[in-house]
């Protein structure tokens, strides 16, 4: 072949053009969707009669969903689990949420700790209070162990491995007063790496909701 | 090569898009012995896991304030309607509740396979459990071969296949099955 027939588009460098142009367009349709799928999302919903909202968070094959609880609906449970009034107050007087933790990733496990979560509000910097914190409170106090077992189990794991497809549900205790507005950072490892979200405007539920 | 290249885009979609594995199994390998589990049910009859050496077994963790845990008690119902004739076992073992409170409970969500109470939580303690609910399918020879973390739909295809093919002992052992 000479050098002119390499510049002259002969049938095969056409075919070849209108290849590369049909995977450029097949490329150009799929950029939105790879950025749409990398791009993290906040949702709040209200409940209409509650006046309690959920923060449904997604991103990077992960999802966190945060449902306030009021503190009467707090306190109601672990009386409901046998601890006492004064010590259902004392759970109640936190910041408490209904998480759900999905991993979303087809094949990629995640590492949740909630030590390197962290929450900026009013008071500062405040970390979620893990089941090992509450359980010299239940001691000192002599909760019944009834309770204590339940209080542990209901609280979302300290630290925990998802395998893809796997989901928890569980409380999750700030040391913040109900009411409190907050930032909350969270954070996981996937692959090795350390992920980071910030979560910006949430809010624990008051004492007669929202 | 156009066939090839949209080809290859589709695949690239498919994984960007692939839906999250929510009726799946995490296969454990290499599968290690199943911790001791020895509770009496609600009858008061004693069931230790090693009497069912030879068949397979489905271990679910529970409670009944759990929401998830209520959510997929009917499937594992189901489940075991459809397997247990060929010789499943599902243990449901809840963790820290009375007999009075599960026996009341079971009047909304009725469920025929075993309940067991592990009242002191000390049997879910030797478990690797984190938060429940957790299940575990333990193979004919005692060994942990799945586990699943987070409620599950346990009589869709896709979970009930993999128990068939551990009963039949011929599981293909897959990293994760959807």
């Amino acid at each position: 072949m000479s050098s002119a027939d390499r510049r002259r588009p002969g049938p095969n460098g056409s075919l070849a053009r209108e290849t590369m142009i049909r995977v450029l367009a097949l490329l150009a349709l799929a950029t939105p969707m790879a950025s749409a799928s990398a791009t993290e999302t906040l949702q709040a919903r209200t409940d209409a009669t509650s006046g309690l909202i959920t923060w449904t968070w997604q991103g990077d094959g992960v999802s966190l969903e945060l449902a306030q609880l009021l503190p009467d609906q707090t306190r109601a449970f672990f009386l409901g689990r046998g601890f006492e009034t004064e010590h259902a107050d004392l759970i109640a007087a936190h910041c408490v949420f209904q998480a759900i933790l999905r991993n979303n990733r087809p094949h990629t496990p995640i590492e949740v700790n909630l030590h390197d979560w962290s929450s900026q509000g009013p008071e500062g910097l405040i970390r979620p209070r893990p089941n090992r914190d509450w359980e010299a409170t239940w001691a000192r106090r002599q909760a019944p162990e009834a309770a204590r077992i339940a209080f542990r189990w209901a609280l979302f794991p300290g630290e925990h491995r998802f395998e893809p497809g796997d989901w928890l549900m569980g409380m999750i205790l700030f040391d913040h007063p109900p009411g409190t507005p907050f930032d909350l950072t969270l954070r996981w490892r996937a692959a090795g790496e350390l992920h980071e979200a910030r979560l910006p405007d949430l809010r624990c539920a008051g004492e007669a909701g929202g | 090569m156009p066939k090839l290249a949209t080809l290859l885009i589709l695949l690239i979609l498919a994984a960007m898009t692939a839906p999250a594995a929510t009726e799946s199994l995490t296969a454990i390998e290499p599968r290690p012995d199943a911790p001791p589990l020895t509770l009496e049910d609600l009858d008061g009859h004693e069931h230790d896991l090693r009497d069912y050496r030879g068949r397979v077994v489905v271990v679910n963790f529970w409670a009944t304030w759990c929401p998830p845990c209520r959510d997929e008690l009917p499937s594992l119902q189901r489940l075991w309607e459809g397997l247990g004739p060929d010789g499943l076992v599902v243990l449901g073992v809840n963790v820290g509740e009375d007999a009075d409170r599960i026996f009341f409970f079971t009047a909304d969500y009725p469920v025929d396979f075993p309940l067991l109470l592990d009242r002191a939580a000390s049997a879910i303690d030797t478990w690797p459990v984190r938060g429940i609910p957790t299940t575990f399918v333990i193979d004919p020879e005692g060994r942990i071969a799945y586990r699943a973390i987070g409620a599950r739909e346990f009589d869709h295809p896709g979970i009930t296949e993999r128990l068939r093919e551990l009963q039949q002992g011929r599981s293909s052992e897959p990293s994760t099955t959807e």
